[in-house]
């Protein structure tokens, strides 16, 4: 099966430079590795419960094996611009591997449904422009939309079978709409159809569950959104979109960002949310709000966020993954922030020193009325770029009632990227 | 107007193309065809068009050595600095001959190069980290097309599902 696969990329890498006249390749390489010092922790793969070292004790054990997860990703795309008919295609292959890693330094995965190798396209698709300003974009391609969207914490990116029409011909504005019928979950357990949708939507915080090359319809017969997003009032950024996850769930979001000017080199960021989730035959519609105050000051970057997620069947986490886009989402405990009858608040700092490295310094807490789902978080990133490497490591403090039998825990994890 | 060809420059100011037009580079990136003036030579004065007169002084590459654009290269020196998107998501450094972009959690960095400009329209592709190009493939990089609205401020146009527009910072 896989051996057909490559074949076919083979193939349509060859159709498309025998068209195409402009072909840019890309591609890169990744090592993802985590470790934390967790007594019981789950992973991609399995549970760890018990914490049971390789010398029979038990307890977490920072870069002890049992606490340990990694995989190693291989990806390279295509992109042929000027064939025929003015479109565009685009390719793209992923190969996701253990690389034996599990005998040696860990014992779970960061991503995918099993130890070993899995290959798939994560991207397939054809953009074509139907009139002056109207782009279609049909195959399988990342989106990025408030609640379907492709999430890039991961070693590699979840993505859509999808056709979407982008219009612009309203100055400043785009108008979206689009179909989508099958996509693989990042993050979110791999329990299928209309359970994996809703679960995903719930929020549940499965960040390091399984995901790969398994695409399946979206809810029961696909959904679609359309949206539009606008520049016309001065500083801002509005968009409104709705959803229809066909005989499984309505849901609508609105959001407005202003970038004011306040000085030389600074700017302040006000932004404002409003969402709502409705599970068809469901017993209760769901709301959250959001706000977010910031700035930027000399490349130092601040914000401070406050959302409330109100009683509901449905939360509002990606419909296609973990994450949420709303301003107050912790930066590696996903699902906590969207989940219903949630109240969280972040902070977040960023600041690049010029030639020396990337830092960030972010706070998430949320204050659930649901018994055992309250999380705090601490994270700290340091980043750097040498040319074609990107390294960042991470640590992160989680103290969350509904993991580590409720006790806090440290993690440290380490990405290496090398672009080619 | 072919400026993909060999592109003379003329004391950082004025070009002259291979079909013999000359042009003037404005500090916008923008440039507009201008008619070479006789004038009249005053006592000591050399005589020689004004603006081919330094077209005569080109300088051939030496073997080996990359024959640079000097329309990309001017373009080059406008980008060097640090720029940031208006809604804060992405960063672009061009520090000497590297630059690096950040989006998210996404970086990319290394040697980078313009091409593909359109002088008239202040457009241009900034390829960073470009590896190899044989024939019609290019292999490796990032790509982004930019269009130079003003010095400060640059616009992809299909950045997004709406253009993304960068501003120079103060570091």
């Amino acid at each position: 099966m896989k051996f057909a696969k490559l074949s076919l990329a083979a193939l349509m890498a060859l159709g498309v430079s025998a068209f195409a006249t402009d072909v840019k390749v890309d591609g890169d390489v990744k090592l993802y590795y985590g470790t934390n010092d967790a007594d019981a922790w789950t992973g991609a793969l399995l549970p760890h419960p018990n914490g049971v070292q390789d010398d029979g004790t038990t307890g977490g054990d920072l870069f002890g094996q049992h606490n340990s997860y990694a995989n190693a990703a291989f990806r390279i795309g295509l992109t042929a611009k000027d064939m025929p008919a003015g479109l565009t295609g685009r390719l793209s292959l992923t190969y996701l591997d253990t690389f034996g890693l599990e005998d040696s330094i860990v014992d779970d995965t960061w991503a995918g449904n099993g130890v070993g190798a899995s290959v798939w396209f994560d991207e397939a698709n054809l953009k074509a422009t139907l009139f002056d300003k109207t782009t279609v974009i049909a195959g399988r391609q990342y989106l990025d939309t408030p609640l379907v969207f492709s999430e890039k914490w991961n070693i590699a990116a979840n993505s859509y079978d999808a056709a979407v029409v982008v219009d612009q011909h309203i100055e400043k504005t785009a108008l979206v709409a689009g179909w989508i019928w099958r996509s693989n979950i990042n993050g979110a357990a791999t329990v299928q159809g209309n359970d994996r949708i809703v679960g995903a939507l719930g929020g549940t915080p499965t960040q390091e569950s399984a995901f790969d090359n398994y695409f399946d319809t979206f809810g029961k017969h696909g959904a679609y959104a359309v949206g539009a997003v606008t520049n016309l009032i001065p500083m801002t950024t509005a968009q409104a979109w709705y959803y229809n996850v066909d005989s499984v769930a309505d849901a609508y979001w609105l959001q407005a960002d202003v970038t004011p000017e306040i000085g030389e080199g600074m700017k302040l960021v006000i932004g404002g949310q409003f969402a709502g989730t409705q599970l068809s035959g469901g017993d209760e519609d769901a709301t959250v709000w959001a706000a977010k105050i910031g700035g930027e000051f000399a490349g130092l970057k601040l914000s401070a966020a406050y959302s409330s997620v109100d009683e509901g069947d449905l939360g509002f986490a990606n419909v296609g993954g973990a994450q949420s886009k709303l301003y107050t989402e912790a930066w590696w405990n996903y699902g906590y922030v969207s989940a219903p009858d949630t109240d969280a608040v972040n902070v977040t700092a960023e600041y690049s020193f010029a030639d020396i490295a990337d830092f960030g310094a972010y706070y998430t807490a949320t204050d659930s009325n649901d018994q055992g789902r309250d999380l705090t978080e601490f994270a700290l990133t340091v980043g750097k770029n040498f040319g074609a490497f990107d390294t960042m490591l991470a640590y992160v403090y989680t103290d969350a009632e509904d993991q580590n039998n409720d006790d806090s825990y440290n993690t440290l994890q380490v990405y290496l990227t090398y672009n080619f | 107007m072919g400026l993909l060809l060999a592109v003379t420059l003329t004391a950082g100011q004025y070009a002259t193309l291979k079909d013999g037009t000359v042009i003037i580079l404005k500090d916008d990136g923008t440039w507009e065809k201008v008619t070479p003036q006789k004038s009249v030579p005053k006592v000591g004065q050399p005589q020689a068009e004004a603006v081919n007169a330094p077209a005569q002084e080109k300088v051939q590459p030496r073997q080996g050595e990359k024959v640079v654009d000097p329309l990309a290269a001017r373009y080059a020196e406008r980008l060097q600095g640090l720029w940031r998107s208006d809604d804060g998501r992405e960063r672009l450094e061009i520090s000497g001959k590297r630059a690096l972009f950040v989006s998210g959690r996404t970086r990319r960095g290394g040697p980078f190069e313009i091409e593909k400009i359109d002088a008239q329209k202040g457009a241009f592709t900034l390829v960073i980290g470009e590896t190899e190009r044989v024939g019609k493939f290019a292999f490796g990089g990032m790509r982004r097309r930019f269009v130079f609205e003003g010095a400060d401020k640059l616009v992809d146009p299909e950045g997004g599902l709406l253009p993304v527009t960068l501003r120079r910072q103060k570091r």
